[in-house]
């Protein structure tokens, strides 16, 4: 390396970053170099202030501050709904759609035997305990449409069913605004599977 | 359809996908064992996109025309058409769990752009009976996990005391070593071998494993839901084939920790 030590480090550390590549942590790193020392501090503060007040929720497991988050905490949400997601960034993308007005449940991942991801690396059981209340009569699950997606929800729905609550599946099928033509059979077979009476 | 023409840097094959890795914020890295170059890993760029042209086109299990680009590093995926799509192995938990472990051994024991052209239709065909199959798909795992150990050089002896040479037609309890790649005979599993010493790598086995073993090397596609065989031996099986496994790869596979769970 042809930097100082310090500069190396810091390179080094940025490289960690997701979608952050050598050339763009050497240019962070000398942008980061040209700035006031207050602005240093506020970034490092900032990344300490995460790291000391964000935990997850003890219900849901969604990033939080306290130990409840904002959603679990709320009143005017339908306790008989729980929907099932991959991670906390999946409860903002349903947020967002403000069409589910339910609570929420975080797995923490998808089940993935090649990475060596089972069940027990995921908050299954917590969310086996959240179902004893009677007050639960749906789960939605929304993990990702692919094989670690699919081989999750298919999981959960064995487990849920025999348990009396009912397992439902949010659809798969062609994204709004594209063309059936480019549909892939998978996508389209999923989407015919879906369809819905007018 | 000759499909390995090459214009320019673009080429064309097929291929069934093995893994996919992510990559940046909306990658993947795809992992093929294709018919005219083996194993070839290409990026899908965009793939994790909601609108990505590529839609179900990608996952694991897939067999898949593709037009690639190749790259300088890792080549790009141009387009790709679903040949098959194996849906019944993708939406049925049991085969998703026994079938991942296939396409995981399939990755570890292939190396990059050997073009093996055997090994691609036995890796095609075992899906097919995989999409197919109703019971034993414990069984088919250990069939191609022998069969493919065998296309790689690792043939197990099964018919003769790999330490004597005494024929074993007659089965008898015996013992299987994973690093001499076969049947110990009785004697020689206590005595002779190491200095009577059995290590690590050497298994008991009882006479019904051992010729089931036998029968699961030979055994078609066709024959498998055939197969009756009591818990004993079948748990035997599983176990050798997959210490077997673990020799030749010299690593535990992640995949096969979690069938037990996953399994119906
Ligand atoms: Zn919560
Ligand atoms: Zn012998």
């Amino acid at each position: 390396m042809y930097y100082a030590a310090p500069v190396a480090i810091l390179i080094d550390e940025l490289t960690k970053l997701p979608g952050i590549g050598p050339k763009s942590a050497q240019r962070l790193a000398f942008y980061l170099l040209k700035i006031s020392p207050e602005n240093a501090k506020d970034l490092a503060d900032a990344i300490m202030n995460v790291k000391d007040k964000i935990g997850f929720c003890n219900v849901c497991f969604n990033i939080t501050e306290g130990d409840m988050c904002e959603l679990c905490c709320d009143f005017d949400r339908d306790d008989s709904l729980i929907c099932v997601v991959e991670e906390p960034r999946d409860i903002i993308a349903i947020e967002k759609t403000s069409s589910f007005k339910g609570r929420y449940h975080v797995l923490g991942g998808a089940i993935s035997p090649i990475d060596g991801i089972g069940p027990d690396d995921l908050k299954i059981r917590e969310l086996l305990d959240r179902l004893k209340d009677e007050k639960v009569k749906e789960i939605v699950i929304a993990t990702n449409p692919n094989i670690e997606g699919e081989a999750t929800a298919m999981y959960l729905a064995k487990l849920v069913k025999p348990l009396g609550v009912k397992v439902t599946r949010i659809a798969s099928g062609l994204p709004v605004g594209g063309d059936l033509e480019y549909a892939d059979e998978v996508t389209l077979g999923k989407a015919l599977e879906g369809r819905r009476e007018m | 359809m000759p499909s390995h023409e090459v214009k320019g840097s673009l080429y064309k094959t097929r291929g069934i996908v093995l893994k996919s890795i992510k990559l940046g914020e909306a990658d993947k890295i795809i992992i093929f064992f294709t018919n005219f170059h083996g194993k070839v890993s290409a990026v899908a760029k965009g793939l994790r996109r909601t609108k990505s042209k590529f839609g179900g086109r990608l996952e694991p299990f897939t067999y898949v025309d593709l037009l690639l680009y190749k790259g300088r590093n890792l080549d790009t995926i141009t387009q790709a058409e679903i040949i098959t799509s194996f849906s019944e192995i993708r939406e049925d938990l049991n085969k998703i769990a026994y079938g991942l472990p296939m396409l995981d051994l399939m990755n570890k024991v292939s190396i990059e752009r050997e073009k093996d052209k055997r090994v691609f239709e036995f890796l095609l065909s075992s899906l097919k009976t995989l999409s197919k199959i109703t019971i034993n798909t414990d069984l088919l795992l250990v069939a191609f996990d022998l069969k493919l150990l065998s296309l790689s050089g690792f043939l197990p002896i099964l018919n003769r005391c790999v330490v004597c040479s005494k024929t074993m037609n007659h089965f008898k309890e015996t013992f299987f070593s994973c690093e001499k790649g076969g049947l110990i005979c009785k004697e020689c599993g206590y005595f002779g071998y190491r200095g009577g010493e059995v290590g690590p790598d050497i298994v008991f086995i009882s006479s019904q494993a051992a010729s089931l073993l036998s029968t699961l090397l030979r055994a078609s596609a066709g024959d498998l839901d055939k197969i009756e065989v009591s818990e004993k031996p079948r748990k035997e099986v599983l176990t050798v084939v997959r210490k077997y496994v673990d020799f030749h790869i010299q690593a535990q596979l992640k995949s096969r920790e979690c069938i037990n769970k996953l399994k119906g």
